[in-house]
């Protein structure tokens, strides 16, 4: 259902093109945001707590222009805000969480095709090892399983690697 | 980071370890805060790596949506039927109206509604009287409908028409309209759906003429390479399939050449920034004398025959700045026979006289003569190759983007973008075309010579000057030689003569033979050698004359000045009148003061003259002393009064004075001099500046003008 979801909300792109570029937020940025903003509204309807009160589009068009609004705040940037803009809310301490995921992203896309694959295929869509080790080229479920360590042990150390 | 705690904390994230382990597990972390952060950490790696495969089925799912709206299309015009009345702002229209009675247009609005092509967007109607008229429609579309647009039975319809229009420009009209987005099978990407009809005031039908057509200019977000036309056909379902794609083709806005702006970017607005006159005719002219400058053939100042210290402080151009690329590298290997290649010549530029040749209004409704030219040409002058702009001006028979695309062939990806707006052509008559060709190359050659004349002119102007000065300085110098040797003869004279006198005794005429008796051992020193001496050295010394038993005496007081605030001015010249001499001394100054031994025997009057680029400035003092006289300060004075005042001091002494106006027609000269050497050396600076602006691939080196102005 999400899937569909996603299609059709890609296709109103346009419209929230047309709404980012009077703000001022142009070319592919816009779209980053775009996509970003779909992201923040896939994760937040995995959360139960989280209630979608209006159409899924202009939750994303809020969302869209919160980000912007924030990036150009960091890019110390003038922006003239309009009062009456609907922004959504998004609070701080998620967003700060959301930054420190990307973080481990960027790490995670710094391994190996294989290791993406199994860390990718195993938290989102939950499959069995069994299956992962099909689907990647690995002989069987232990072996997988196996990988999969190296792989998290591999994360850990690019990132503390990072940080030091 | 240990791999086997790695491990465990994973078995336990993912429900792996049995329950009494996992239970010592929790124990654990309840009281390691560490093991505590080392198992939220991981469970963040977790999350990173859903929210990473989120965000790639997102990506996904824009390539998707990307690739589907690439598949093709923009603009779908239907021509169809037509009616009725004006929501249209008539731009431009004839005097001369026929208004279809409003009664009628709204019966035909009834009866052409039932025909709109597009059945469920709103209609809209305007009159079209049979002339050149171009509407704008509410969504900003320009509609232009020349004259024998529509046909009926083959032949211009040339009385009113009412002009049936419907548009579908943003996704909520598209959608509305219901209409598909598909050639065929393919789906297409839409930048908005025209339906377009001619009805004769009959609510006949009329056809649209191919050799005319109707042109269209639909505002967008952005141009979308590969945008099409098609054509509406409707099944017998009414469903509309998309058929015959063309490509889109924009025309060129026409403007007035004296509305255009063909100067390299920011020229103008440096001359603005330097508030230069701002008369089309002037700037034309500073941007042609820059034609030099981007050949290269800078003029050196011919300063070595200068004879004293007017330095170049002037640096040349240097050509190191100009980037030599080599294009056969970049150039696509092309059949097209009639590909041009970049011209690998040094001087990147493009020669003033090449734009300026074109810029007149006989090249009105010419390629050139376009907003969409206008724009090219910035991005022209920052390829400085002129082979570009030849391209442009070589071909008024091709359209606009026909030749944006020979120049990305050149190697010049940055035309891409031009190309891609499809600008088409402009019918013009293809002997006008020819005429204006040789016009062009005609003026070019003109301008090209008259730019040179200018040059000419302007060298052989400084030429004249600079002979002129050198002949001036020759002559100030052989005076002065001769002036110093006579004053030096003459003040020998008056000493020997003193000398004599304080020994009391006569001087012994020089004739034919002298003779005398040498009564001792040391060399000669006679009183001609004494006084030779130090007049010479201008030194005090006393001789005693072992004849008389006399001792004579020669006296020499050094006089010291300082000129007030010497540094600001160009040249400081000071001069000493001696009473006894019928010359006067220029005395040059010494770590910035001037010092000259006074004869005693003599009065002297002193006079100070100096000069910077406001005028003249003066102190004089008759009768001083031979001491410090310390900071002196200068006084303004015209040159009248200063000409006046030195020849009268010249004069009024006890003796017959030499003349002295040769003199001080040099110092006017010198004067004269520095201003045109510094009005000169900023002309340079401006035209390299300029240059510098204009020729962005050469590099000038060059002093700033403040710098300049401050020398």
């Amino acid at each position: 259902m999400q899937e569909v979801n996603l299609k059709n909300l890609y296709r109103r792109w346009p419209i929230v093109r047309r709404e980012l570029r009077i703000l001022g937020c142009q070319g592919s940025a816009a779209e980053d945001i775009f996509q970003e903003a779909l992201l923040i509204l896939c994760r937040k309807l995995e959360d139960p707590r989280f209630e979608l009160d209006v159409e899924a589009i202009h939750y994303v068009k809020s969302t869209c222009k919160f980000l912007w609004f924030n990036q150009a705040r960091k890019a110390q940037k003038q922006q003239t805000v309009e009062l009456n803009q609907e922004v959504a809310q998004i609070d701080e301490d998620w967003l700060e969480k959301e930054e420190k995921l990307t973080s481990i992203e960027e790490a995670i896309l710094k391994l190996g095709k294989q290791c993406q694959q199994i860390l990718t295929l195993f938290y989102s869509k939950s499959l069995s090892m069994e299956k992962i080790a099909q689907k990647v080229g690995l002989r069987n479920e232990k072996v997988a399983k196996a990988q999969k360590y190296r792989c998290i042990q591999k994360v850990k150390e690019l990132i503390q690697h990072g940080k030091s | 980071m240990n791999p086997e705690l790695t491990k465990i904390i994973e078995d336990y994230l993912n429900g792996d370890l049995s329950a009494s382990d996992a239970s010592v597990f929790e124990q654990k972390m309840a009281e390691n805060g560490k093991l505590r952060n080392e198992v939220d950490f991981q469970r963040n790696i977790h999350e990173a790596a859903k929210r990473l495969a989120l965000k790639s089925q997102i990506s996904s799912t824009a390539k998707n949506y990307h690739v589907l709206r690439n598949l093709i299309i923009s603009g779908a015009v239907i021509l169809t039927l037509a009616i009725a009345t004006g929501v249209f702002y008539v731009l431009k229209n004839t005097d001369k109206k026929v208004e279809i009675p409003v009664e009628q247009q709204r019966e035909m609005k009834q009866l052409l509604d039932a025909q709109a092509p597009i059945d469920l967007l709103p209609t809209q109607y305007f009159q079209w009287q049979g002339n050149d008229t171009v509407f704008r429609s509410p969504r900003g579309v320009l509609i232009s409908v020349p004259k024998g647009a529509f046909l009926e039975n083959g032949k211009p319809y040339e009385k009113p028409i009412l002009v049936q229009y419907q548009e579908a420009v943003d996704i909520q009209d598209i959608v509305k309209s219901g209409l598909s987005t598909m050639s065929g099978d393919q789906l297409l990407e839409t930048q908005g759906m025209f339906g377009l009809q001619a009805f004769t005031t009959e609510s006949k039908r009329l056809d649209v003429n191919p050799n005319v057509g109707v042109y269209m200019q639909v505002p967008v977000d952005e141009v979308k390479k590969g945008m099409l036309l098609f054509e509406g056909v409707k099944s017998k379902e009414g469903v509309v399939d998309w058929q015959n794609p063309q490509k889109l083709q924009k025309l060129p806005t026409l403007a007035d050449m004296n509305e255009l702006d063909f100067y390299p970017p920011n020229y103008e607005k440096t001359l603005n920034e330097l508030k230069m006159k701002t008369e089309k005719k002037f700037r034309d002219s500073m941007y042609l004398s820059l034609e030099e400058l981007g050949e290269g053939i800078y003029d050196t100042p011919e300063m070595e025959n200068y004879w004293d210290f007017h330095e170049s402080t002037l640096k040349l151009p240097s050509k190191m700045g100009v980037q030599l690329l080599d294009k056969d590298t970049i150039i696509e290997q092309s059949d097209d026979n009639d590909s041009v290649t970049a011209s690998n010549e040094a001087p990147m530029f493009i020669p003033p006289s090449n734009v300026l040749a074109f810029w007149k209004p006989t090249f009105n409704n010419t390629n050139l003569s376009t907003r969409d030219f206008e724009s090219r040409m910035q991005t022209i002058h920052a390829t400085c190759d002129p082979a570009v702009l030849k391209l442009y001006t070589t071909n008024l028979n091709l359209s606009l983007s026909e030749i944006d695309a020979k120049v990305v062939k050149m190697g010049y990806p940055q035309f891409q973008r031009f190309a891609d707006e499809q600008i088409g052509k402009l019918e013009v008559s293809n002997a006008h075309l020819l005429n204006l060709q040789q016009f062009y190359d005609k003026s070019r050659e003109a301008l090209r010579k008259s730019a040179a004349e200018i040059t000419a002119a302007r060298k052989k102007n400084e030429k004249n000057w600079d002979d002129k000065t050198n002949e001036v300085r020759r002559e100030e110098n052989v005076r002065t030689s001769v002036r110093d040797t006579k004053n030096r003869m003459e003040e020998m004279e008056l000493n020997t003569e003193s000398v004599y006198r304080q020994l009391g005794k006569k001087r012994p005429e020089l004739g034919p033979s002298v003779g005398f008796t040498i009564t001792s051992n040391v060399a000669i020193y006679n009183i001609d050698r004494f006084v030779a001496e130090r007049t010479t050295t201008r030194t005090s010394g006393t001789f005693f004359d072992k004849e008389t038993g006399k001792t004579a005496k020669l006296t020499y007081e050094k006089m010291k000045l300082i000129v007030e605030d010497q540094a600001s001015f160009a040249r400081v010249f000071v001069y000493l009148f001696p009473n006894k001499l019928s010359s006067y001394h220029r005395i040059t100054p010494k770590n910035g003061s001037f010092e000259y031994a006074l004869n005693q025997e003599f009065s002297y009057d002193l006079a100070i003259v100096a000069y910077k680029d406001e005028g003249y400035y003066f102190y004089s003092k008759k009768f001083i002393t031979a001491t410090d006289l310390g900071t002196l300060k200068l006084d303004a004075i015209s040159e009248t009064k200063l000409d006046a005042t030195l020849t009268s001091m010249n004069s009024s002494k006890a003796i017959k004075s030499d003349d002295i106006s040769q003199d001080i027609a040099w110092l006017l000269h010198e004067k004269a001099d520095n201003v045109v050497q510094k009005k000169r050396k900023l002309d340079r600076e401006l035209r390299l500046r300029l240059a510098e602006v204009c020729f962005p691939c050469m590099g000038f080196e060059r002093e700033t003008v403040e710098e300049v102005v401050n020398i």
